[in-house]
C-alpha cells in the first residue's frame, strides 16, 4: 500500500466518524443532562439525580400524554399495518392499468410536506366533527404510516420465491391457507418492521398533533414542545431520555428481523 | 401395444397456448395410460414445461380440452386437481421443518395427526432420509432437498405426479444416482409419473413412452427403443442420439426398397416404410454404430476419405467425407482395430436395413 492510499482511507474513516457524531452527538447530549442536579440546561453537570425522572413520573399530566400516545400510536400500528399489508400485497400482483398512480398515491403522504398534510386534515376533520380527538388523530396518522408498511412488506414480497405459491397450491391449499401458511410467515419480517415504523411514526409526530389535539388529547410529542416552549426543565431532558431509549430498543427488533430474513432466504438464492 | 389399449388417466386434446401471437403450444393431443412414466423431451422453449404447466393447473390452455379420469379440468384450480408437482428449484417452504413440509398437504386435508405423524415417517424413510425429519430446508443438501420435494409430492397420495426438470440443478454423478431411485420409486408406487427433461439420455434412462416436443408441438411419442431405432421425423432423429442426416432425392422405388441419389453425386440403397415416391426430397438417417469399415464382399460399400479422428478412451469417432454422399461420422473400437490415419481411404459399410428414409421438413 502507497502512503497516499494509506492517508485517503484514513481520512475516509475520520470523515465517516465526523458524520456520526453530527448525527447522534445532539442525542447525547440531552441524556447527561437529565440526570443533572441543576434545573438549568448546561454543561458542566452540577451532580447525579433521579428528580427530573421522579417529577415525570409524578406528573399526571405527562401520564395522560404517555397514555394518549401509546393508545394512538398501538391504533394506529392496527390499521395502517393490515391495510399496507394488503395494498403491498395487491400490487405485487402482475401489472394492472393505473398501477403506477395508485402507488403514487399511497406514497404522497411521505413526499407531501407533513404540514400540508396536517393542514388539509385539519380543515377536513372539522366539518367532520373529527378535530381534537382522539380518532381523528389514529386516522391522521394511519395515513402518514401507511407507506412505511407498504414499503417493508414489498420488499418483503420482492423476496419471495412465487415458485413457494405454486407448491402450495400443488398440495391442496387453497389461496386463504396459502397465505396463511405460507406468505404470511415469510413475509412477517416486512410486516413487523412496516408495523414498527408505523409505530415510531405516530409516536414521534408533532405537526397533525399540534393541529388535531385539544389539551385532552395531547400526545407526548405535543406536551415536550409545550414544555419546551412554556417551562423549560429537566424533566423533558428526562422524557426525551426515555424515548430514545424506546427508539433505540425497537430499532435493534428492526435489525434483528431483517437478519433472520435473509438467513432464511440465503442458501436459496 | 399393452400401455395404449388401457383408457387414459389424462387426454389432452387440440391443446393450444397463445402468447399474444406467439404459439407457445399448437393443438396437442396426447394420452397418458395409468401407471406410465412419460417424459417430455426437447429443447428450451419446445413447450413441454409450458405444456406441463397447464396440466398441473398453473397456466390455461387457450383452446381444447384436458380430461382427468374423464373430467374436463383445464379450468379446475391447481388446489383442486390433486396433482403433485416436483419443482426444478425444489420449492420447498424455507420456514417449515421437513417434517411440517411434508405433513402440510396432509393438514390441508385434515388427516388426523397420528396418521400424519407415520405417514411423513413412512415417506422420509422411502425418500432415505430418515432423522432428518426436524431440519430446516436451508440444512439440507441439493440432493436431500429434492428428495424430500419428491416425498412432498407423493405423500398425498396424488392421481398424477408432473416433475418439471426436478434433477437439472444437480451434478452428474447424483443425478444419476436420483434417476435409478426416481425409478424405482416409480416401480414400487405405481403412480403415473409425468417428467419433463431437455436431456435425451434421462428420457431414456427413465421412461416408458418419450413424447418428443419441438417448436409447442409433439413430433413423436414412442417407447425409448421406438424412438431411437424409428425416428419419425428428422428433428427426432438429430434430438435423441447422435445421428448421421443426409439430404437426398428417392430415385427409384421398389417395394420399401428405395434408392437415394445425393446431390454430390453418389447413391445409396435403403429402406422405408414412410410413403416416399421417386423424385421426392428426404432426408436420410444413419446412427454411427450402423456404420463399419468394410471388410469382405457383402453389403453396401462406399469409398470414403478420413478426416478427422477423436480419441474418446473407450472407442474412436471418426469423421469421413463419403465419396458423392457427404460428411459421415462412425465409431470404432478403440483397441484391436487396423489402426487407421487422416487423409487415408477407407471404404466403409451402410447395410439398407440401417438407413432411415424421412420426410423433409
Amino acid at each position: 500500500m502507497t502512503d497516499s492510499t494509506y492517508w485517503w482511507k484514513l481520512a475516509g474513516k475520520a470523515f465517516g466518524v465526523g458524520v456520526l457524531l453530527f448525527l447522534i452527538a445532539p442525542i447525547i447530549a440531552i441524556i447527561p443532562l437529565s440526570f443533572n442536579t441543576s434545573s438549568i440546561l448546561t454543561y458542566p453537570l452540577e451532580g447525579f439525580s433521579l428528580k427530573w425522572y421522579a417529577k415525570f413520573f409524578a406528573d399526571p399530566r405527562w401520564w395522560t400524554a404517555i397514555k394518549n400516545s401509546l393508545i394512538v400510536g398501538v391504533a394506529t400500528v392496527g390499521i395502517a399495518t393490515p391495510l399496507g399489508t394488503l395494498a403491498a400485497l395487491g400490487l405485487s400482483m402482475t401489472g394492472f392499468r393505473g398501477k403506477s398512480f395508485i402507488i403514487a398515491g399511497f406514497m404522497s403522504p411521505m413526499v407531501v410536506p407533513t404540514v400540508i398534510t396536517a393542514v388539509g386534515i385539519y380543515f377536513l376533520f372539522s366539518r367532520l366533527g373529527l378535530a381534537n380527538s382522539l380518532s381523528g388523530l389514529v386516522l391522521a396518522h394511519t395515513a402518514l404510516a401507511a407507506p412505511f408498511v407498504v414499503i417493508t412488506v414489498s420488499a418483503s414480497l420482492s423476496q419471495l420465491d412465487r415458485v413457494l405459491l405454486r407448491a402450495s397450491a400443488s398440495l391442496g391449499a387453497g389461496g386463504l391457507t396459502t397465505f396463511w401458511r405460507v406468505t404470511m410467515p415469510l413475509i412477517m419480517p416486512g410486516i413487523v418492521s412496516g408495523a414498527i415504523f408505523a409505530f415510531t411514526t405516530s409516536f414521534d409526530e408533532v405537526v397533525v398533533a399540534i393541529l388535531l389535539t385539544g389539551p385532552e388529547q395531547r400526545t407526548l410529542p405535543r406536551e415536550l414542545l409545550s414544555g419546551t416552549r412554556e417551562n423549560l426543565d429537566p424533566t423533558v431532558m428526562a422524557v426525551a431520555t426515555l424515548l430514545i431509549t424506546l427508539s433505540v430498543i425497537l430499532l435493534l427488533v428492526f435489525t434483528a428481523l431483517q437478519q433472520r430474513s435473509s438467513r432464511l432466504v440465503d442458501k436459496d438464492q | 401395444m399393452a400401455i395404449a389399449a388401457a383408457s387414459p388417466i389424462v387426454r389432452l386434446s387440440g391443446v393450444s397456448k397463445n402468447y399474444g401471437i406467439y404459439k407457445a403450444i399448437d393443438r396437442i393431443d396426447l394420452d397418458i395410460v395409468p401407471g406410465e412414466f412419460i417424459t417430455f423431451l426437447g429443447p428450451s422453449g419446445s413447450g413441454k414445461t409450458t405444456t406441463l404447466m397447464m396440466l398441473a393447473g398453473f397456466e390455461t390452455p387457450s383452446e381444447g380440452a384436458i380430461e382427468m379420469d374423464g373430467r374436463r379440468i383445464e379450468r379446475l384450480p391447481a388446489h383442486k386437481r390433486n396433482i403433485g408437482v416436483v419443482f426444478q428449484n425444489y420449492a420447498l417452504f424455507p420456514h417449515m421443518s421437513v417434517r411440517e413440509n411434508l405433513a402440510f398437504p396432509l393438514n390441508v386435508r385434515r388427516v388426523p395427526t397420528a396418521e400424519i405423524r407415520s405417514r411423513v415417517d413412512a415417506a422420509l424413510a422411502m425418500v432415505h432420509l430418515d432423522g432428518l425429519a426436524e431440519r430446516k430446508p436451508v440444512q439440507l443438501s441439493g440432493g436431500q432437498q429434492q428428495r424430500v420435494a419428491l416425498a412432498r409430492a407423493i405423500i398425498f397420495k396424488p392421481r398424477l405426479i408432473v416433475l418439471d426438470e426436478p434433477l437439472g440443478a444437480l451434478d452428474k454423478n447424483l443425478r444419476e444416482h436420483l434417476q435409478a431411485e426416481l425409478k424405482s420409486l416409480h416401480r414400487d408406487l405405481g403412480t403415473t409419473m409425468v417428467f419433463v427433461t431437455h436431456d435425451q439420455s434421462e428420457a431414456l434412462t427413465l421412461s416408458d413412452r418419450v413424447a418428443v416436443f419441438n417448436k409447442g408441438r409433439i413430433e413423436q411419442i414412442d417407447t425409448p427403443e421406438a424412438l431411437y431405432e424409428r425416428p419419425a421425423t428428422p428433428f427426432v432423429a438429430s434430438f435423441i442420439g447422435e445421428n448421421n442426416m443426409l439430404p437426398g432425392n428417392i430415385e427409384t422405388r421398389n417395394g420399401d426398397e428405395v434408392a437415394i441419389r445425393f446431390a454430390g453425386g453418389g447413391l445409396l440403397q435403403a429402406r422405408s416404410q414412410a410413403s416416399c415416391k421417386p423424385g421426392d426430397e428426404i432426408i436420410l438417417s444413419i446412427r454411427p454404430e450402423n456404420i463399419r469399415r468394410a471388410s469382405a464382399g457383402a453389403g453396401q460399400h462406399v469409398s470414403a476419405t478420413i478426416i478427422d479422428i477423436v480419441y474418446l478412451g473407450d472407442q474412436r469417432r471418426i469423421l469421413v467425407e463419403a465419396d458423392g454422399i457427404g460428411r459421415l461420422v462412425f465409431k470404432t473400437g478403440a483397441a484391436g482395430e487396423k489402426p487407421i490415419t487422416q487423409g487415408e481411404r477407407i471404404d466403409i459399410e451402410l447395410s439398407a436395413g440401417t438407413c432411415r428414409v424421412l420426410p423433409k421438413q
